[in-house]
Order: C-alpha cells, then sequence, then structure tokens
C-alpha cells in the first residue's frame, strides 16, 4: 500500500487536478435537463407497479382479496405477500455479535402488518392511474393490535411484541467499558447528570425511490435500472433474494436525485418488482410517490443518550457512564448496532478522557424501519459538547475554557480514545483556536452579556467536531459488522489513447465524475478534461463497496488514484524502452511523455497515445516482462478510521413570543485533509450544515399514539427552504493530509450534521438558560422551555 | 397520488355550470391550488369535476357605488396587480401578498380560497375584517352573505350546487389603518397557521379577526383583543393539536400577532 | 371499495386538448384526470421537470403558463387547453437562462440536479416579470426545495445574475408587486 508522501501535498495543483476547483462535468446535462433519473428512462411495454399498503401500524391480516383488482382492466398482475414469498427469500439480518438478534424479512408483509406503509400487495397494471385505480380494489381486512410506540415501554417488556419469533422487543444489548469508569465515578469531585433525547427523521432526497426491472427471457438475465449508493453489493442482495447466480443480475443506475443514506439498500419493493417482472417477462417500473417515500423509505435518527460524568473541581473531564437507547423500527435492514455503536463510539470526541463505558440498547417498534441518515452517529457531538457545556455551567466556568482543558492537541497524536478508535492527523486544537479567533469569540460574549441585559435571548454554541469517515474493513471485523470498506476502480487507456475509469461508487449529486476525473488526471498525467468517467453500471465497474460513510473521496477518489499511477509507472516503462532511456528520467504530463531534467522537464517527443498504441497494436515494442495492454485494476482496503475534525460556533437570537431563532454568524474552521475540488467541498459542508440544522431545528416524523404518521407529506414534514438557511457560513480552511491515505484524503460529508445539530442546540440553550435534552427546536419546544424557565 | 377517475365538464356559461354542479358529487374546479393535489391523494372523489375556469361573469374586479367587486375567479396575483384593490383595500392588497409564492398565487383563486376555507387562510381573515359580502348563485338563484357569516365552525355556508359568485368589499372610509400578519409553518410551502387581520376605522374601535382554528375566521370583542387569554383564544378559535404546534402554542402566536397588529395598524394608513 | 365502477374507472373520460408548448402547437387526446406534469412529462418528452412532492410544494415540476411560473403538478392537463406552456427545454434560448446556467456552474449551485430545472424556470420567469434585484428572486426561490446545497451556492449563483442591473436585459424594470412576507 502507497503511503502518501509529502510531495503530494506540496505539489500545485494543476489545471483540472487535485485541489482544483473546476466546475463540474455533471452540470452540463442537469443544467439543460437532458439528464436522466430514473422517470427519465423510456422502456418499451414499460408497466407501472403500485403497493398497497397498510394503514395501521400493528394488525393482523384476516383475509386479502384481490379478484376485483386482478378483473380491473389493464392490470397486468397483483400479488400478495404469501405468493411473493414462494419466489424470494426473505432479508435475514443475522451477524454473529453478541447481544443481537436475528431478524428475517419478508418481500411484503405476511400474517401481520408491522407499521403505517407496511407493503401488503404489488399491483402492476399498464399505467400509473390506472394501477392506483386497481390497487383501491385490494381489500385487505385486519384485525388492529396495540402497537408498540414508546422506547421505554418496549424495555421494560409492557409493549406489544413486533416481532414474535423473538424474545421481546430488544434488538440489540452491547456494553462496552474502558478503564474503570464506575471507580472513578464513585470517587470523583464532583458528578452531573445529562440528557440528550433525537427525534425521528428521514432523508427527503427530492427524487424518491424507485425502480426498473427489465427481465430478459432468452437470456435469463434481470437488469435493475435503480439509483443506489451501492450497486455491486444492491446486485449481490438482488440475485441472493431471487435465487439467481449474480452473473444474471446486472444493476445500471441512472442519474439520481439525493439519497444522504436512504438508497443504501435493495428495498422489499424492489424486489417485488424484480420478481413480478420476472414473472411477467415485461419491463416494470415503480416510481415511488412523495406519501410512500414519507411513510416506508427508511427513517433515522431516534435516539436517546444519558450520561454521567465525573470531574474535577478545574473542570477536567475524568469519566463519562453512556446510557445509549435508539428505536429501530419494525424491520432490520441493517444490523441492530450498526448506527447506535458510531455513536458511542464517537462520545470521546476530541478529548482526553480515557474511563468510559456504554450500554447500548436497540429497540423495536410499530414504526418504519430505522437505517443510517448522512452523519448517523450525528447525535454524538451534540451530546459530548453538550456534557462540556455542562461541566462549565455546574462550574461557573466558561464553554472554551473547560473545552481547552480536556482537549486534545496534535502532539498527543496518535491517540487511542477512550471508545478505544485511534486518532491521527487531525487538529483539534488547531481549528479550536482558528475557529475562535475567527468568531471573535470574547468580544461576541461581550456582546451577549450587554444584549442579556437588554433582555435580549442571545446564546453561542461552539462544538468540536471528530468525523468518522471511510471506515475500512478493518473497522468492520472489530465492530462485529459484517462488510468491507475495500474500494475498487479500473483505469485504462484505450489503443487510441483515450483514458477511462470506473469505481464501484455510485454518485447521488456529489459531483464523483468530475472528481475521479480530476483525481487520474493527476495520477496519471493527462488533461482531466480527456478522463471519461463510468459509474453504476454493475457490467463495466470492479467490485466496490459504493457510496456511503463519506467514502466517495478517500476510497474511491484514492484507489482510482493508485491505479492511475500504476497506469502511469506502465506507460513510462513502455516509454522508456521505447526512446531508449530510464523510466525514472520521464513524466507524464498533458499526455505527452516529459523528460526530466534539472530546469524542469521538456517533451520527449512521444505522447501517451503513441504508448497505447504500442502496447495494444504493437506488443514487440514492449520492453521484456511487460503484457500488452494499457488497464489497471486494484482494489484499496483504507485504514480503519480516517478522521476529519472541525469545530462549529454560532449566535442565535431567540424571538420570545413564538419561540422563533434566527441564526446570526455562523464559523466553521475545518480540516478536511487535501481537498481534490474545494469547491465542491464547500458545497458538500453547505449541504451537511443545512441537513443539521433542520433536523434541529423543524423537521420531525410524528406518530399518533396509535402509530398512523401524521407527517406524511412535505406539507407536514418541513424540509429546510432557502430562506431559512442561515445568511453565510464562515470557513477557515486548516486543511492538513491524511499521511496513510492515498494522496493526503479524508472524508468530511457528515461531520457538517454533526457540528450542526450541535452547535446549534447548545446556542439555543444558551440562549434559554435552560437545559435543552430533546430536540427539535421547534417554537412551540422553545416556548415550552421559556415557560419552564419562568 | 395519481387522481381517481371522474368526468370532466368545461361549461361556456354559468347557467349550464350551475346545472352541472346540482349534479351529486360535482366538484367546481378554478385554479385547482387545493383541489388538485386532494384529487391526486384521492381524499376528495368528485364524479364529475366541472371546470368553472371559462365563466367570465366570475371575473373582473371593479368599483361599484363605494365597494369593490371582485369576481371569484380573480387569482391571488389579480389582487396584487391590480390598482383598485391596493389603493382602496390595501388590507386585502396585503393579505393576498402573504399567500404562498408567485407560482401559488398564479394560479389560485379568491373563489377557491373562500371555498376552500383552511384555517388560517389569508384571504377569509381579511375579508372578514374587511366586512365583506360573499355572493353564492346556484341554479335555484342567489344569495348574499356576509363574510362572517359564510365562514363557519368547520364548514362553510356554501351549499351543495352552489358557485361563489364573487366578494363584495365595501371600501374602508378615509383615515382607516390595517394591519395584517400570519404565523406559516416552517418549509417551502408558506402554508398558513393562524392570520390576523385588524382594521381600525377613524371613529370607531379595531376590528380584530384571528384565523386558524376550526371556528373559521373570528372577529373578537372591541377592545378586548389585547387581553384575551390563550385558553380562552384557543377555545374561542376552535384550535386543533398539529404536529409541531399544538392548540395553545397557536393562541400564543395569535396572540402576538394580535398585539403587533394592534400596534402596526397605528401606523398603516390606507390612502 | 365499489366507488370506481361507478364512475367508469375501466374507460376514464378522455378530451382532445389543444395548446402551446414550447412555441408548438399540440394536439393530444387526453384522460381528464391526467395532471399536466404527466402530460408534459410522459406525453411530450419534455422531461426537464421533474416530480418530487406532487404536492405543489417541492417546486421542482415549475413550468411558465403563458409567461408566469406555475407548478405542473396541481395543473389538471386540460387546465392548459389555449393556454401557452413553456419548459425549461422551451426556454434554452433565454440568454438570462444562459446566465444563470453558467452562474449556476460556476458557483456549484447543484448537486444531484433534481430541482435545477424548476429553480432555473422559475428564475426565468423572475427576469421576465422584471424582478429589481436578487432578494426578490431569493425570495421567490424559498418556493423551490433543494436538499443537497444548503441554499448557500444558489444564493451566490442568483447574486451574481442581479449585480449588474443595469447591463442586464430584462432586470430593472417596474415591479407591481411588493412580495416581502
Amino acid at each position: 500500500m502507497t503511503a502518501v508522501g509529502d510531495q503530494d501535498v506540496r505539489r500545485p495543483a494543476l489545471p483540472g487536478g487535485i485541489g482544483d476547483s473546476v466546475t463540474r462535468r455533471e452540470d452540463l446535462r442537469l443544467l439543460e435537463g437532458n439528464s436522466s433519473y430514473l422517470g427519465d428512462l423510456r422502456f418499451a411495454d414499460l408497466a407501472e407497479a403500485v403497493f398497497v399498503r397498510s394503514e395501521h401500524a400493528h394488525a393482523r391480516i384476516r383475509t386479502i382479496s384481490t379478484a376485483a383488482a386482478r378483473r380491473h382492466p389493464g392490470v397486468l398482475a397483483v400479488v400478495t405477500g404469501p405468493e411473493l414469498a414462494e419466489w424470494v427469500s426473505p432479508l435475514r439480518i443475522a451477524p454473529k455479535i453478541e447481544g443481537l438478534q436475528p431478524m428475517s424479512m419478508p418481500p411484503l408483509a405476511t400474517g401481520r402488518v408491522r407499521f403505517h406503509g407496511d407493503p401488503v400487495a404489488i399491483v402492476v397494471a399498464t399505467d400509473r392511474y390506472v394501477a392506483e385505480d386497481a390497487a383501491e380494489l385490494v381489500e385487505v381486512t385486519y384485525d388492529p393490535l396495540p402497537a408498540a410506540m414508546d422506547i421505554r415501554e418496549s424495555l421494560a417488556g409492557t409493549a406489544p411484541l413486533v416481532d414474535d419469533s423473538l424474545p421481546s422487543n430488544v434488538l440489540c444489548d452491547q456494553r462496552y467499558v474502558n478503564g474503570n469508569p464506575a471507580a472513578v465515578i464513585e470517587s470523583a469531585a464532583q458528578v452531573i447528570r445529562v440528557s440528550f433525547a433525537q427525534h425521528r427523521q428521514t432523508h427527503g432526497p427530492l427524487e424518491p425511490r424507485g425502480c426498473v426491472a427489465v427481465w430478459d427471457r432468452s437470456g435469463q438475465h434481470l437488469t435493475c435500472h435503480t439509483g443506489t449508493q451501492v450497486p455491486a453489493p444492491y446486485r449481490t442482495s438482488m440475485a441472493a433474494r431471487l435465487g439467481l447466480p449474480e452473473h444474471q443480475v446486472s444493476v445500471v443506475c441512472p442519474d439520481v436525485g439525493g439519497s444522504f443514506g436512504q438508497k443504501l439498500v435493495a428495498y422489499r419493493e424492489d424486489v417485488a418488482v424484480a420478481a413480478v417482472a420476472r414473472q411477467l417477462g415485461r419491463p416494470v417500473r415503480w416510481r415511488e410517490d412523495r406519501r410512500e417515500n414519507l411513510l416506508s423509505a427508511l427513517h433515522a435518527r431516534e435516539d436517546e443518550v444519558d450520561l454521567e460524568v465525573a470531574f474535577t473541581a478545574e473542570g477536567v473531564v475524568q469519566a463519562v457512564r453512556a446510557r445509549l437507547r435508539s428505536d429501530f423500527g419494525a424491520y432490520a435492514y441493517f444490523p441492530g448496532n450498526y448506527m447506535l455503536q458510531v455513536v458511542g463510539m464517537m462520545i470521546p470526541g476530541p478529548y482526553r478522557f480515557q474511563d468510559f463505558e456504554y450500554d447500548l440498547k436497540v429497540v423495536l417498534s410499530n414504526k418504519t424501519p430505522a437505517g443510517p441518515y448522512r452523519a448517523p452517529m450525528a447525535m454524538c457531538t451534540w451530546v459530548t459538547e453538550g456534557m462540556m457545556d455542562a461541566v462549565a455551567h455546574a462550574l461557573g466556568k466558561d464553554p472554551v475554557e473547560v473545552r481547552t482543558l480536556n482537549l486534545l492537541s496534535e502532539n498527543e497524536l496518535p491517540y487511542r480514545s477512550a471508545a478505544g478508535q485511534v486518532y491521527e492527523h487531525i487538529t483539534p486544537t488547531t481549528t479550536f483556536h482558528r475557529a475562535v479567533e475567527a468568531f471573535g469569540y470574547e468580544q461576541a460574549r461581550v456582546e451577549q452579556a450587554k444584549a442579556r441585559a437588554e433582555g435580549r435571548l442571545v446564546g453561542i454554541g461552539v462544538a468540536s467536531v471528530v468525523e468518522p469517515t471511510t471506515y475500512g474493513s478493518a473497522f468492520y471485523k472489530l465492530a462485529g459488522i459484517p462488510g468491507s470498506g475495500h474500494e475498487a476502480a479500473l483505469v485504462r487507456i484505450a489503443p487510441s489513447g483515450a483514458v477511462s475509469v470506473s469505481t464501484g461508487l455510485m454518485s447521488t449529486g456529489q459531483g464523483y465524475e468530475t472528481m475521479l476525473s480530476q483525481v487520474v488526471s493527476e495520477g496519471l498525467g493527462v488533461p482531466a478534461d480527456t478522463v471519461h468517467v463510468l459509474l453504476g453500471d454493475t457490467d463495466v465497474p470492479p467490485y466496490g463497496m459504493g457510496s456511503r460513510g463519506s467514502r466517495g473521496a478517500t476510497a474511491g477518489g484514492g484507489v482510482a488514484l493508485l491505479a492511475a499511477r500504476d497506469l502511469r509507472d506502465k506507460v513510462l516503462r513502455i516509454a522508456a524502452h521505447r526512446i531508449g532511456t530510464d523510466a525514472g528520467l520521464l513524466t507524464v504530463s498533458g499526455g505527452a511523455i516529459h523528460r526530466l531534467g534539472p530546469d524542469g522537464s521538456e517533451p520527449a517527443g512521444l505522447t501517451v497515445a503513441d504508448v497505447a498504441a504500442i502496447a495494444y497494436l504493437d506488443p514487440t515494442l514492449l520492453p521484456p516482462g511487460v503484457e500488452p495492454g494499457l488497464e489497471i485494476l486494484r482494489a484499496y482496503d483504507p485504514p480503519p478510521m480516517t478522521f476529519s475534525n472541525s469545530v462549529h460556533l454560532c449566535r442565535v437570537e431567540i424571538t420570545p413570543d413564538r419561540g422563533a431563532v434566527r441564526i446570526g454568524r455562523y464559523v466553521i474552521a475545518e480540516d478536511a485533509g487535501r481537498l481534490i475540488n474545494p469547491l465542491m467541498v464547500e458545497g458538500q459542508l453547505h449541504g451537511a450544515v443545512a441537513l443539521g440544522l433542520a433536523g434541529a431545528l423543524q423537521e420531525q416524523v410524528v406518530y399518533s399514539p396509535e402509530g398512523r404518521n401524521l407527517t406524511d407529506s412535505f406539507r407536514d414534514y418541513p424540509l429546510l427552504a432557502l430562506d431559512e438557511m442561515v445568511d453565510e457560513l464562515e470557513l477557515v480552511h486548516c486543511d492538513t493530509p491524511n499521511r496513510r491515505t492515498p494522496g493526503g484524503m479524508k472524508g468530511m460529508s457528515e461531520g457538517g450534521v454533526m457540528g450542526g445539530i450541535a452547535a446549534l442546540t447548545l446556542a439555543v440553550q444558551d440562549a434559554l438558560g435552560t437545559p435543552v435534552d430533546q430536540l427539535p427546536l421547534t417554537g412551540e419546544r422553545i416556548c415550552e422551555l421559556l415557560d419552564g424557565r419562568a | 397520488m395519481k387522481p381517481p377517475p371522474f368526468h370532466y365538464r368545461k361549461p361556456e356559461g354559468l347557467a349550464e355550470a350551475l346545472e352541472l354542479l346540482a349534479e351529486p358529487a360535482a366538484m367546481a374546479l378554478a385554479g385547482g391550488q387545493d383541489l388538485v393535489p386532494l384529487l391526486s391523494s384521492r381524499k376528495v372523489r368528485p364524479s364529475t369535476v366541472v371546470d368553472i375556469g371559462g365563466l367570465e361573469p366570475l371575473r373582473g374586479i371593479s368599483d361599484e357605488d363605494g365597494k369593490v367587486r371582485i369576481g371569484a375567479l380573480s387569482r391571488h396575483r389579480d389582487l396584487l396587480d391590480t390598482q383598485l384593490v391596493q389603493h382602496r383595500l390595501g388590507l386585502l392588497h396585503e393579505a393576498a401578498g402573504h399567500i404562498g409564492h408567485g407560482a401559488i398565487r398564479n394560479r389560485g383563486t379568491l373563489g377557491g380560497s373562500c371555498a376552500s376555507a383552511l384555517p388560517g387562510a389569508e384571504l377569509p381573515t381579511a375579508l372578514v375584517a374587511l366586512g365583506a359580502s360573499v355572493c353564492l348563485v346556484s341554479a335555484g338563484g342567489s344569495r348574499i352573505l356576509p363574510a362572517g357569516e359564510f365562514f363557519g365552525e368547520r364548514a362553510t355556508a356554501l351549499a351543495a350546487g352552489e358557485l361563489i359568485d364573487g366578494v363584495t368589499v365595501p371600501v374602508p372610509r378615509d383615515g382607516t389603518r390595517w394591519s395584517f400578519a400570519e404565523h406559516t409553518r416552517r418549509g417551502a410551502f408558506k402554508f398558513p397557521v393562524v392570520s390576523v387581520a385588524v382594521l381600525r376605522p377613524p371613529t370607531a374601535p379595531s376590528r380584530v379577526v384571528v384565523g386558524g382554528g376550526a371556528a373559521g375566521p373570528v372577529i373578537l370583542e372591541p377592545g378586548q383583543a389585547a387581553r384575551l387569554t390563550g385558553e380562552y383564544l384557543a377555545d374561542r378559535l376552535a384550535f386543533t393539536d398539529d404536529p409541531g404546534a399544538g392548540r395553545l402554542y397557536k393562541a400564543r402566536i395569535a396572540r402576538a400577532l394580535i398585539e403587533h397588529c394592534l400596534r402596526t395598524a397605528e401606523g398603516t394608513d390606507t390612502p | 371499495m365499489t366507488h370506481a365502477e361507478g364512475t367508469h374507472a375501466s374507460s376514464p373520460d378522455e378530451r382532445e386538448l389543444a395548446f402551446t408548448a414550447n412555441g408548438a402547437a399540440v394536439r393530444v387526446s387526453t384522460p381528464v384526470r391526467k395532471l399536466l406534469s404527466d402530460l408534459l412529462r410522459d406525453d411530450l418528452g419534455l422531461a426537464a421537470l421533474q416530480l418530487g412532492c406532487e404536492d405543489g410544494v417541492c417546486g421542482a415540476c415549475t413550468v411558465l403558463l403563458d409567461g408566469e411560473p406555475v407548478r405542473a403538478c396541481t395543473m389538471l392537463a386540460v387546465q392548459a387547453e389555449g393556454r401557452e406552456v413553456a419548459t425549461l427545454e422551451g426556454l434554452a434560448g433565454d440568454p438570462f437562462l444562459r446566465d444563470a446556467k453558467r452562474a449556476f456552474s460556476e458557483s456549484h449551485a447543484l448537486h444531484c440536479g433534481f430541482c435545477t430545472s424548476g429553480i432555473l424556470t422559475t428564475l426565468v420567469a423572475c427576469d421576465r416579470a422584471g424582478c429589481r434585484s436578487s432578494e426578490e428572486a431569493l425570495s421567490e426561490l424559498s418556493g423551490n426545495l433543494c436538499r443537497c446545497t444548503g441554499y448557500l451556492n444558489i444564493r451566490r449563483a442568483v447574486r451574481s445574475l442581479w449585480t449588474d442591473d443595469e447591463e442586464h436585459p430584462g432586470t430593472g424594470g417596474p415591479r407591481d408587486t411588493g412580495e416581502s412576507r
């Protein structure tokens, strides 16, 4: 594995190469309206699928009558859960993890429905309107059952059982201990308890889910057109569910209208559509509508954390005992500890304490299944920084002073955190001081005191983020979660000299086509705009784990860089042999071979295209031992974890009559490693912060006590609008390279969510002068807090 | 989310429209900003959709003896663009400017807004404050109701087969001051939660109207509006609990808006 | 549920529809219940507009109706009878749109692009309506959802389009309405 040398970081950006804020190549088609999202694809004889969904949170299915729907003109198929179960195997999530219960999920509900929106039957017709008509003709009779809607009741064993194959609703029960927190807490000078509860949210990509399944009867081959972040794992999963060998399934991704973690699995609906398309021998499309998306696509973030914190009279945190709880919904698409364990793992944040323990319980409920949502661990920063504020408050000290006492400095790295994570190549102290300085923290406190004296509710929030990214295979192994963290790339030069790259990544808006062209440009020495990028077709790229966990640049970009460099080396060996010199004396630049000289390089009279012609068409001119062709396939398994870090500071003012929050200045100091495209990195940061603020302020999935989802439209689930976004994010770049990853890259697209939630919430808490232990910070909630304070 | 089957008729004249609307389960379609989403979610199932968009008698904004007659098909956009409304009915002009955003105002109509009468909707609140009358027509004849009577508890007075022809709004006396404010849900839609209109004639006490509850827009007692408790307002307006905004929170907002409007009515003058 | 049978579900009413789409006369037979957004996308292949909510909230399906922005998902196709509809495809020659596209790319004001057609169409309408300032345009854009960008780069792009009001054709004209909320 190539370790990064300093030379990579110091080298100035080539035009179009790493470090250049080039505009995106994707923009051309997207701005012209020539994009091809799922709904834009055309197929002959395309049939449309819709799903009959449960209006109950929990009920026994007494009867399903499909006769009327089948008779409806234009209807091609109506398939219920029990029928589909004969063609499709259930999704079984049963990793051998101590404390984790195995679970199984049928493609459509059988016997019982378990949440409002649970799919009961699939209806396929020649037309979407007709399919919706027919879906209404499917008669389902239910015996309603009481619903499990409350974490506490499930923990106490008093809630209805969600999955009757399990002994209780507790899906996962794990512990972690480092040092001896019990003893430290016992003997500590001071101990406080702090609570945090985050509400249920959902991803809300503007393009809902969907797929088109095409079964080729003569070739016995299934092609799934779908917007997924993970084409290769999706194929593996789909083939397994349908009982097909993997080579009989292809996954082809069109443009994807956002995902944020939601399009990460082969959904039950996808599997049902594929199975029915295979039976019908006709292409079937499912285009999810918004109501379905809000009811039945993955939800997220319903987590609670309670802390006991021991600290010295100066404010040095000595030990932390945490209790983590999460509502996982009705079924498992992921192992139960998949998200919450990372919350526990990141509670130490950038702080020095070592005595730490957490116990983690994940419970099932009669709600929509939960999954990772951009920064699945997002809550941890609020918890950690809220703890620091609570310590400061208990001692009457300034929050910045208390943080400084506990903050790791760069010269203590590498540092094994209390949760066992090895931090290296991060800059917690540098970013902290630069953020505090850029914000003008001391002056801001003076102004705050003045405003308070006038009766105004002004607050300041500070949040240091350590962002885990690019989870390597070693992490999964250690965490007991099955899966790989590797990524693969194929970089090719065609006989004409045309360059192409493909990886297992799939973009859902991140601009990977541009990013990869920049990386290959640098690694190979060819102009970026000549690099063709091909993603999202499982028949072309090598098997990679796709896009998730902020791994695009480091894992995907990293492996493309490695492959491009190897290919450059091969080009140079061939060129050197041709010219009669040593490969070490040559380089590739701008698509041509250059001789390195004492005063720079000069053209060697040979282009990459010339070398390609030799490699493919005149192999006798190749040096001994060099194989024909110019294709390099590399796989790369990144370090267990690649951390980036940042510090957020914001100022808020609250209007007491309505509890409205106005965000004033917002400063971020960020260390995102070596930036491939600074413009795109900033764009990712903006989007992440907006998502964090939206979740903390206003987006909330609400269920009635009986389990009806009351937020099934964008009227009721209010995504953040343009006029609700903070005026400006002032960015301070503190980017330092990671010395283990190719190119020095770090991941970065989730930290903004983590910092956004924490900085905003703590600023509001500061303004109110009363603990905020429950999100979101709706006007109503803030008024309740104001009333409680008074 | 596609509309269920229905018949569609686009009558040329009012008489034909009223005849069609007399059929059971017929519904009138104007700008469609409320109706089409309801059709798409299949929350309404008309047998026939009667597209009244071509009915000329329902158009136009005109001055009629100190009153302004506004045809039901006038769009929110038209209220904003018409000098007569801007100069004579500043309160209504202001209220129209609060509705959604341009793309909604370009389609939504005054008649549609009155017929839907969603809690908190801007125009009903303003019309009640202005003492407007709603003109209703049906195959059996026509009737005129004060806006305050038209917008009732959980429903309007619109009977089956009836159509809103338009509204007549008395022009406030010179020197009348007014104010309008609303609180909307978060997000892109600016869905109204509570709206408040205050009209303060030169020699009479302020008229304070609050919309947002199931009771429809309610006229509060002169002189008392500023002293009402949240609990009283919640009951009087019949505020309901919604996700993110419970009845007492809505009442709290209403109080804040009333105070705000009473204050600003001091400084806003209709020419 | 027997309702559908009572209303001839098997053969929903069809209607001849004539309107102008991007300057071309269109004559098409359509089910009367079809949404304008579906007719434009599926029958006419004008697929730049996208369906994000079909509830009139997100703005991804914004088109111009007689020059004014409307949500194509909250209109029945038959309501377009005799009207002029323009989609992003049909606005391609608009010099303001060309500038807007360049500004959006340079400012990185789009990520997944799903909302972009609706946003650009709304901006063209602002320009044509004589929007005097970028702030007015941004106020209008607060009705268009974007989930990826966090809006800051959209604001940057829009502000760049209105910095040279005098030089920019179509802006700076009188405006009838104030839209401050």
